[in-house]
């Protein structure tokens, strides 16, 4: 009888995922310790997975797809989207790969695959989160079999490109069965290799680091239908795609991350990695209208909280003041709205800003850890 | 006045050391009583509770499930294609029967990832972190680290499992393999019944199984709000059995469970009765003597009410200890009865004690009241008489008039008031009415029959004339049996009739040879008049119309002759055919005339979604069991907008040969996959299986309180042994052997039940005739008729008899096996 028993690893990830769903659930909200990045999903470095480094060298079309080797992967589009009469819909696309470790399961290929989607206007908010293993049909990031074009899919959102690349594309998803988001989207600049040719450090001991491209030049327009209306919007969109063994480690109390598009033209990443024994360090790049990066370290950054808020309890800061003194940027970011927490199984802030200080601009703030 | 009381109470305490036998007897009654009682209302409220939860583990609002087709299979690309088409509320199952240790157990596997994406606010939760809740509370309530669990157990079951040796200490499952595998979280979780369930990717990879069962759609969905996912040709959408499908038989099976756990009270209230009375007659020569110290009576009542009191409280406790095992026992003929109609198994753990015991305290408190009334004055009146030993008087027609007013006043009410209530109160009455019917019959029938005994058999003839002694002595037992047997004959019937008039609607409303469900009844017709022309078809069409605000479907039926014999007419015109297929008359099913109160030949006025009206005239009332809506039959012309979606064909084979429907089935199912088609053998033994399955605890509950009522009896005839040792010891003295006297004990039993039977079969007939033209009507708006059949009620008695015999068997052996010396002793004491 014993035959019809067989026995296999449980996929770590899925493990970890229902214990940060449960850790979610129970831990009460002055509990934070126990949510840092990505409420606890990004704390364990798979020491299986391949490791980012400097030898690699990012090529495109052909990265812009799954690397299934590395642990973590992200593609994670945020969009300041406007209507003909300028009010704002901040828009977030993510779609999160994680390696199960599980190459032999009947089910899956090993991978899983978590997609956030969110939308906002200045008086509500829509969130989504979707989960699903790949190798069952319902998720992957592949060029499709018929067409060869780019698609990134879990369930019904869908990034469809018309061609291997990346964009132009198209962006379909549907928020709480309330919101339909249909967008089009064309890359108005190159793509960007952020840290040292895409090899992008996270601590300061460089122990943990990820390969990491960006698309900061994306023009968006599109719809989106609303259970009354249908609202034409257009914007700017930012795009990361970043893949990584592990991006922190148990002392990793979060991060904060901008993504900024200045008045003038030019884009500003940065990142701030908090620490408790590295303490907190900054990296980023700033990217000129044409698409020149310059790679920004903890020497040419100054970052400051200026005030904190309560948002659902938790205390988060929405308003900072970044100095690039070097390159005459004196800015002050704020929050486009207090709430834009993502509460889902991994809550984090994920929101749009507005730019003021030396330079006028929109874009986006991640705040994780809080 | 208390310290009087309390005298009164410490007489009462020290009593029980000289009746022990008899006060054990009052706290058996009084437990059982409670113990009887607990057990129908766990098993009343788990059959309520589980009809309204959730049928699939770990998530609520599953009522519809996709299939694959009979020969085809639900594969990965099925499932990621639905999804991908926006359906994210469709869920992967897959499910394995695994035999271990002669047990089947159940494994579900469900898609986590699937169930986490859910988005909740959409199915009516207020947030998207319900879901979050929803699901992983189960895995946050477990006892052992969630994190690491495989499988997920309800707590009910683990407890079987462990039982089985299924489980092990430190949670994991033991099945054939030599590795156990787990662990297992053992948690409180939404709609988990006696299932193991896990993520599929587990059940894929710890067992062999590779196929995906089923999907679930979760949603709010209904006639309403229809699902309106499409499907490939191969996959078809099944709308569960627990919903509007088993309404109505559920809610006729729930007021079955509600009039049985009614009549279980009564008996037991008689039980308690019995008991008390016993007790309180062997107390009335110690109350005389405290009179005559001078304690004054308001004391010794008082005294006695306080001692029924704390009986209630101890009695209680204990009562519901054992009626909950005891519906732990039956559990298995439960859950058979819940899964077969809920797909839902569950344990009785999760039964609230303190809910139970405050409803069976009262419940005792309301019994112990009425029922000490006819001791409590008996206490007065034979404290009042000079006479140690009281006069014996008699009361036969006291009973009668009794009997003959509570039967006029059931009939007052029966003719003056038409509501449920009052039809339960007509049938309470009715049976009161039949016990006080017993006292008064009963010793009449001895009376009558005694001349047919035998001259030459001396014993026998002593038997039977002690029987009437015996039937005095245990009068109230003898009432408790015959409501048992009542309620036995009167429930049993009321299902009979039921399942007759149920087969016989349902084998003649079926009359064609098979059935197609289709939304494409046109190819379907092409298909089988191309291949089939020997069959002839005949598409039933329908229409959604009102009357008087109320939603009715009309249904086009055939007027040729056979379709007119194939429907089940409860009333009709004379020219009701010819009215029909003129388009001029209506057939309405019973449910819709009873509600609407529509009479034959009258005139209706029926509105059309296109705002039209269609006046036609009722011209017959059909029987309709088990559906829930209203219902009217019209010519086919008369449809105006056929409902979208499924069609039914019946299909007729006109050919000389039978014909082999299996070349159809496969014709169809590689033509039309969409199409179901269903032999009427197959539906028929179908629906009929459901039938059945529905009313397995009728039966269960049945036998309890025959058995309380057997107790009953049995008490009785230990308390009276005492009353029987002058007899007894004369017989033994005349060398009559033991077993004889136990033979004798016995036919006096045997007699007097079979006496009881005989009133108590037209009280059951007249029960059932109530059950069925009052209860049903008020409840479902439909009745039938009422079947009796001989074999049933002979099959009733005897068993009756059987359980009755079997309860006194072992008091009354253990009263003649004492040694003859100890009777004989009696004599001279």
């Amino acid at each position: 009888m014993a035959q019809w028993l067989k026995f296999r690893k449980t996929p770590w990830l899925l493990t970890s995922l229902l214990s940060a769903s449960i850790v979610l659930s129970a831990c009460s909200e002055s509990d934070t310790s126990s949510s840092s990045m990505y409420g606890g999903m990004l704390d364990q470095e798979n020491f299986t997975s391949a490791k980012a480094n400097t030898e690699i060298a990012i090529e495109f079309p052909r990265d812009h797809l799954s690397h299934p080797e590395f642990a973590i992967e992200w593609w994670y589009l945020t969009a300041n989207l406007f209507d003909s009469q300028g009010n704002q819909y901040p828009m977030q696309w993510t779609l999160f790969r994680f390696s199960g470790g599980v190459s032999d399961s009947n089910w899956s290929n090993g991978q899983l695959y978590m997609s956030h989607g969110k939308l906002s206007s200045d008086k509500q908010s829509w969130f989504e989160e979707i989960f699903a293993r790949g190798g069952v049909g319902n998720a992957d990031v592949s060029l499709n079999e018929e067409s060869n074009n780019f698609e990134a899919y879990l369930d019904d959102w869908h990034w469809r490109s018309s061609s291997a690349d990346l964009l132009p594309a198209s962006l379909n998803f549907n928020l709480n069965g309330q919101v339909n988001i249909m967008l089009n989207m064309q890359a108005k600049g190159p793509y960007i290799l952020n840290g040292q040719n895409g090899y992008s450090v996270k601590l300061a001991n460089e122990q943990h680091a990820s390969m990491y491209y960006s698309q900061p030049f994306i023009a968006i327009d599109g719809s989106i239908e609303l259970l009354d209306k249908t609202i034409k919007v257009s914007g700017e969109g930012w795009f990361d795609h970043e893949w990584s063994a592990g991006l922190s480690d148990q002392k990793t109390q979060g991060w904060d991350w901008f993504s900024l598009h200045l008045n003038d033209g030019q884009k500003l990443m940065l990142y701030q990695v908090r620490h408790s024994e590295l303490g907190n360090v900054w990296f980023g790049s700033l990217i000129s209208p044409g698409g020149d990066k310059i790679h920004l370290t903890a020497t040419d950054i100054k970052g400051t909280i200026d005030s904190y808020a309560t948002v659902n309890g938790i205390q988060v800061p929405l308003n900072w003041s970044l100095s690039l003194p070097q390159y005459q940027i004196h800015i002050r970011v704020s929050a486009f709205k207090q709430d834009q927490y993502n509460h889902g199984m991994f809550p984090y802030y994920e929101g749009a800003v507005v730019v003021e200080g030396s330079h006028q601009g929109i874009g986006f703030m991640e705040l994780t850890g809080y | 006045m208390t310290k009087s009381i309390l005298s009164v109470l410490w007489v009462i305490v020290k009593s029980y050391n000289l009746q022990k036998y008899r006060f054990f007897l009052v706290l058996m009654a009084m437990i059982i009583g409670c113990a009887g009682f607990s057990s129908v209302l766990v098993i009343n409220e788990t059959a309520m509770r589980s009809y309204n939860q959730p049928n699939f583990p770990l998530v609520e609002d599953v009522r519809y499930a996709i299939y694959p087709k009979e020969g085809a299979s639900i594969t990965q690309a099925d499932y990621a294609d639905l999804r991908k088409s926006g359906n994210r509320n469709i869920i992967a199952v897959s499910t394995l029967e695994i035999e271990s240790k002669n047990n089947k157990l159940d494994f579900v596997g469900v898609d986590y990832y699937a169930l986490m994406s859910l988005d909740l606010s959409q199915q009516g939760a207020d947030s998207t972190e319900k879901e979050v809740v929803l699901f992983t509370s189960s895995l946050n309530s477990s006892e052992v680290d969630a994190t690491e669990n495989k499988f997920i157990v309800d707590p009910a079951y683990a407890k079987v499992l462990r039982t089985q040796k299924l489980l092990t200490s430190d949670n994991f499952l033991q099945l054939n393999s030599q590795f156990p595998i787990g662990p297992v979280s053992i948690a409180k979780a939404t709609g988990l019944g006696q299932q193991i369930v896990c993520d599929i990717e587990t059940l894929f990879n710890q067992f062999t199984t590779q196929e995906i069962s089923y999907l679930v759609v979760v949603g709010k969905y209904n006639d309403k709000n229809p699902v309106t996912v499409q499907l490939p040709a191969h996959l078809r959408l099944v709308k569960l059995t627990s919903t509007e499908d088993t309404e109505q038989l559920t809610a006729s099976f729930h007021l079955n469970l509600f009039a049985m756990g009614l009549l279980m009270f009564v008996v037991c209230m008689f039980v308690v009765l019995n008991a008390l009375n016993l007790l309180i007659i062997k107390r009335l020569p110690t109350f005389k003597i405290l009179r005559q110290l001078g304690i004054p009576i308001v004391a010794i009542f008082s005294a006695s009410i306080i001692e029924m009191l704390f009986l209630a409280i101890v009695c209680s406790a204990m009562g519901v200890t054992l009626g909950i095992e005891a519906a732990k026992l039956l559990s298995p003929a439960v859950n058979q009865t819940l899964e077969s109609l809920y797909n839902v198994s569950l344990g009785f753990e999760s039964f609230s004690w303190p809910s139970l015991y405050s409803r069976v305290l009262l419940a005792s408190i309301l019994g112990l009241s009425l029922a000490a009334v006819i001791p409590l004055r008996s206490i007065d009146r034979h404290l009042a008489s000079i006479k140690l030993t009281p006069q014996v008087v008699s009361n036969e027609n006291r009973w009668l008039a009794v009997s003959a007013i509570l039967l006029l006043v059931s009939l007052i009410l029966y003719f003056c008031y038409t509501n449920i209530l009052s039809s339960f109160v007509i049938i309470g009455l009715l049976i009161t009415s039949g016990c006080f019917m017993v006292l008064f019959i009963l010793p009449k029938l001895l009376v009558l029959t005694r001349p047919f005994i035998p001259s030459n058999a001396p014993s026998l003839s002593w038997s039977f004339a002690d029987a009437k002694r015996v039937s005095n002595k245990s009068s109230i037992a003898l009432c408790a049996f015959f409501i048992a047997v009542t309620a036995n004959v009167g429930m049993n019937l009321m299902v009979n009739s039921f399942r007759v008039a149920t087969d016989t609607w349902i084998t003649q409303r079926l009359d064609a040879d098979a059935y197609i469900y289709t939304q494409d009844a046109d190819k379907v017709s092409t298909l089988i008049k191309l291949n089939f022309p020997e069959i002839s078809i005949f598409v039933r069409q329908a229409e959604k119309v009102s009357y008087q605000g109320n939603d009715l479907q009309i249904r086009s039926y055939p007027s040729q002759l056979k379709h007119r014999q194939a429907l089940l007419l409860e009333d009709t015109l004379d020219t009701s055919w010819d009215k029909f297929s003129n388009g001029y008359g209506i057939f309405v099913n019973q449910q819709f005339a009873l509600s609407k109160q529509l009479k034959l030949g009258q005139k209706l006025e029926i509105s059309r979604q296109d705002n039209t009206q269609l006046a036609v005239q009722v011209v017959g009332i059909y029987y309709d069991y088990g559906n829930p809506n209203a219902q009217a039959l019209v010519s086919e012309w008369l449809i105006k907008n056929p409902l979208g979606g499924r069609q039914v064909m019946a299909l007729y084979n006109q050919g000389a040969h039978p014909l082999e429907w299996t070349e159809l089935k496969k014709q169809l199912g590689l033509n039309m996959p969409d199409a179901q088609m269903m032999e009427t053998q197959t539906l028929l033994k179908a629906s009929m299986q459901t039938f059945d399955n529905t009313f397995v605890v009728t039966q269960s509950l049945n036998i309890i309180t025959l058995l309380v009522a057997a107790f009953s009896l049995a008490s009785s005839l230990i308390v009276i042994d005492f009353d029987n040792k002058p007899q007894r010891a004369l017989l033994r003295a005349m060398g009559v052997p033991a077993s004889k006297v136990l033979l004798l004990t016995l036919f006096q039993y045997t007699l007097l039940c079979l006496f009881i039977c005989a009133i108590a079969i037209p009280f059951g007939i007249l029960l059932s005739w109530l059950l069925i033209n009052l209860i049903n009507v008020q409840a479902f708006y439909w009745s039938y008729p009422l079947v009796i059949e001989l074999e049933t009620i002979v099959q009733l008695v005897f068993s009756s008899l059987t359980v009755v015999l079997l309860a006194v068997l072992l008091p009354a052996a253990r009263a003649i096996l004492i040694p003859p010396i100890e009777d004989i002793k009696w004599l001279n004491g």
